[in-house]
């Protein structure tokens, strides 16, 4: 007994142009909501790198990501939370990777990281203060990060945010309040001593 | 101490943006102290709040969404290249599957190995060569020796009992054990024409070719030169 099997060339070709026409398909929904949402990943990925280029990587990475699991996405309105949350996730593991690369060249080489500008007062002023709230922001639980940083963005409501992080609006509010509390808390030593000095 | 108990309020004021309670703006009124301290707590807002615009509305490079569509015209052509892709959970499935075959075929092996198979290995003679009968329905020939392409293997005897019999390992198509095994006896008692029929029912009709015996009484070997010059 041989086995025998069946090839039918024209269903062959038919399932290959059906595949191609899905690919096609979905590489045509999938830019429409790159044109919307784009911007936000980088903008995302930014508020959390403080670096273009790093920012500009992981926002095109995050985006390849959900292109390539965008058949898994059941519900289409849920695109710009499904992404926000893939590029904060990415944008993280980047800074914790960039943090441990910048630990170990310091331990190698000892020359300071950043000289402030050594000439106007209220440069230095800024820039530690960048630095200040940079840390301070860093330090914050992830979950009120995202929110702080996504309600900080231009042109997004507190709703808007709730459906991006899939909350309700009442978490919401209370995670930027205490974001924002908690925030305020670690920059008040700075406001005080630059008012005292 | 008096300020103390509006210090709280003091801040949760500034960092919600709400109007003051009245008892707070009635004291805010008389105190100095309040005043400086809700002022500093106010622009420490207005600083967080000017920090996180600053942070999360950075400028889009222009070429970025350039970029993405680049990269994504790439990870498109290998989508093509690729073909479909097979989810992970069937690539699992299925392996597990063949694991549960072969664990499965294991036991059923080890517990008729014993009975079936050995029983069957008996019938035939230790210096019998292996044989495979897959496609000698109704002929009268000794099957082909097994062949990588053939898809019918129906032997399943393990190891153990072909070292302990030192049989043979034979493939056989399903239903014609006994067939096979009346071709061994007659090849053992040097009967060369058993009919290998396949007893199919459906081809009950199909009656067996039968060969006669070569006999080859003498073998003269010439060599080609010889040949030529003759």
């Amino acid at each position: 007994m041989q086995e025998l099997v069946l090839i039918q060339p024209i269903r062959a070709a038919e399932d290959e142009w059906s595949r191609e026409a899905a690919h096609a398909a979905k590489r045509r929904e999938f830019e429409e909501r790159l044109a919307e949402c784009g911007s936000l990943a980088y903008r995302v990925a930014r508020g959390v790198l403080r670096n273009d280029a790093d920012a500009e990587d992981v926002a095109q990475e995050a985006l390849l990501r959900a292109y390539r699991r965008f058949d898994r996405l059941r519900d289409a309105q849920r695109f710009r939370g499904w992404l926000v949350r893939i590029v904060f996730r990415l944008a993280l593991d980047r800074a914790r990777s960039v943090k441990r690369r910048e630990r170990r060249e310091t331990e190698w080489a000892q020359p300071a990281r950043r000289a402030s500008p050594p000439t106007a007062e209220e440069l230095a002023a800024s820039s530690e203060f960048q630095a200040l709230f940079d840390r301070a922001l860093e330090e914050l639980p992830e979950k009120l990060r995202l929110a702080l940083l996504l309600a900080a963005m231009e042109g997004h409501t507190l709703e808007e945010v709730a459906a991006m992080l899939n909350l309700p609006v009442g978490t919401v509010k209370s995670r930027l309040f205490a974001g924002r509390k908690k925030l305020a808390e670690k920059l008040q030593c700075y406001v005080t001593n630059t008012k005292t000095r | 101490m008096l300020c103390d108990k509006y210090k709280d309020a003091l801040s949760e004021a500034a960092a919600s943006s709400a109007p003051l309670p009245s008892g707070v703006s009635q004291h805010m009124s008389s105190c100095v102290h309040c005043r400086e301290l809700f002022a500093a707590q106010q622009s420490v807002f207005a600083l967080v709040d000017t920090g996180l615009r600053s942070r999360a509305n950075a400028i889009v490079p222009g070429n970025f969404e350039h970029r993405v569509r680049a990269a994504l015209e790439s990870e498109a052509a290998q989508d093509r290249k690729r073909g479909p892709a097979v989810p992970a959970w069937c690539s699992l499935a299925a392996a597990m599957l063949m694991a549960i075959v072969l664990i499965l075929n294991l036991k059923h092996g080890g517990k008729e190995a014993g009975a079936t198979y050995v029983a069957e290995s008996k019938l035939l003679t230790s210096q019998q060569a292996p044989v495979h009968s897959s496609n000698s329905v109704g002929l009268d020939m000794p099957a082909r020796p097994y062949s990588r392409g053939s898809s019918l293997r129906i032997s399943r005897q393990p190891k153990a009992s072909v070292r302990l019999h030192d049989e043979p390992e034979v493939l056989v198509p399903h239903g014609q054990e006994e067939l096979l095994a009346k071709y061994m006896q007659g090849m053992a008692t040097r009967r060369p024409r058993v009919t290998l029929s396949a007893g199919l029912q459906q081809e009950e009709s199909t009656k067996a070719v039968e060969v006669p015996a070569i006999e080859i009484s003498e073998l003269v070997v010439t060599p080609l030169s010889d040949l030529s010059s003759n």
